[in-house]
């Protein structure tokens, strides 16, 4: 799914979180959002994957203004985009119940066969029994991003993935971004480690007070980074 | 005394008091959960302002709202065509509206904190409406329970507003606080021992629920 968002921006009690944003997510790209905390970046995911509306602009999904999609089509289109928040929660219910949700949600039956096979590869087979909620900050991450790739998703948004977790959780998790974006899934991924992405050429957008200040491949930016450090 | 604790007269009272209170809830859970969960998870301008309303209506004595819900219900009142002062039915509506704003306030402060993040993860995983709000009320649960338990306790021992409006009517609004109230006047403190002590009885078992739903909460 292509998606372009067209001079957008965000306000939050006066403040502007986003400001005339211009960007395109082309289907199967891999792009990272970097900048300092406030600069926007999560605001960004959310008004992509139709959690926040923005109060000016507007977000084309394969075209089609949001604006103008109906309540069935904002659901449908959701449906092939999936968002790993920063810290996510997962709601009461065993590890399986919560893998299991977003198949669920779109009405897809018999499939604890896919449920075992995600857990075993993000490591939570043996708790699959287990309350979600009793899990730890890494368990919780990688069950996160289990039940988000579960369902096949056409953009796979994440937001520092990599914070507030153990390192095998983070090496885990970093294993899973290189594997969707590997088989054809478009990433949008906010880091503050993007070094680790440098072999798969993404695109990076360095953001700032909610403006894009950069938009060129991560290795430049990097690059630049390294020149003007003192 | 003896012939009134083991007399059908007792059991009615009670069965009244307990279907009268669990009414008055019922109605009050309706409204106040919806409201509560309105207030937590939408914005809107006047958010702020609706709060301080339900706060202060949750302090007004009970007696006011016994008094507005009598103009209301009198004959010459707006809803006197009704017929329902001194009936089950005003004191059902008394008593919803007193435990409305319990419940609109505990609901708010259970959804307010998780509530958004819950809606914005359903969403993301590609949940429709009836799902997201299915996710919504399963994740609050037992705040909303423990939110209905302390509205029924709220009212289930009202005295005066339940007088007001109903009027204490042998046989037909006679309730157990105002059987309390009404015998001890007359000197039968037994009586209002005996129904005292059925009304701890209800406060106890409403207070172990609450502890319950808390313990499996946690």
């Amino acid at each position: 799914m292509k998606i372009r968002i067209e001079n957008v921006s965000k306000f939050f009690s006066g403040k502007e979180a986003l400001s005339r944003i211009d960007l395109t997510f082309e289907p199967g790209s891999f792009t990272v959002l970097i900048g300092p905390n406030g600069a926007g970046k999560t605001t960004l995911l959310k008004v992509t994957d139709l959690i926040l509306k923005p109060d000016a602009g507007e977000v084309y999904y394969d075209g089609r203004p949001a604006r103008t999609l109906k309540r069935s089509e904002i659901i449908a289109i959701r449906r092939r985009m999936t968002f790993v928040e920063q810290n996510p929660i997962v709601f009461s219910g065993s590890v399986e119940w919560n893998a299991a949700y977003g198949l669920r949600a779109r009405g897809i039956k018999g499939y604890e066969e896919r449920v075992k096979e995600i857990l075993k590869l993000v490591g939570l087979a043996d708790l699959a029994k287990a309350p979600a909620q009793c899990l730890s900050g890494g368990e919780t991450q990688r069950l996160a991003i289990a039940r988000a790739l579960i369902v096949e998703p056409e953009v796979f948004l994440l937001d520092e993935p990599g914070s507030n977790i153990d390192a095998q959780s983070v090496s885990m998790v970093s294993t899973f971004i290189i594997k969707a974006i590997s088989s054809g899934i478009s990433v949008i991924l906010v880091t503050h480690f993007p070094e680790e992405y440098l072999p798969l050429n993404p695109m990076a957008v360095e953001m700032k007070d909610g403006m894009i200040i950069k938009k060129e491949s991560l290795a430049a930016i990097l690059r630049d980074r390294a020149d003007t450090a003192p | 005394m003896m012939e009134f604790i083991f007399s059908p007269e007792l059991l009615e009272i009670i069965i009244l008091s307990l279907w009268v209170s669990g009414a008055g809830t019922l109605f009050a859970s309706i409204l106040g959960i919806a409201l509560g969960s309105i207030i937590a998870l939408t914005e809107f301008r006047w958010k702020r302002l609706v709060l301080a309303f339900l706060n202060t209506w949750m302090a007004l004595p009970a007696v006011v709202i016994g008094l507005l819900v009598y103009l209301l219900l009198k004959r010459s009142g707006p809803m006197g065509a009704l017929g329902l002062l001194y009936s089950p039915g005003g004191m059902i509506i008394a008593q919803a509206i007193l435990a409305t704003p319990i419940l609109a306030v505990l609901t708010t402060s259970a959804l307010q904190e998780k509530g958004r993040r819950i809606i914005d993860t359903a969403h993301s995983l590609g949940a429709g409406w009836i799902m997201t709000c299915m996710t919504v009320v399963r994740e609050a649960r037992f705040a909303v329970i423990t939110a209905v338990l302390t509205g029924f306790s709220r009212v289930i021992g009202e005295t005066g507003m339940t007088m007001m409006v109903g009027g204490n009517i042998k046989g037909f609004t006679r309730v157990m606080t105002t059987t309390i109230a009404l015998e001890t006047m007359k000197g039968n403190f037994e009586i209002g021992i005996t129904l005292g002590i059925v009304l701890v009885i209800v406060a106890l078992i409403i207070n172990l629920a609450i502890q319950l739903v808390r313990r499996v909460q946690a």
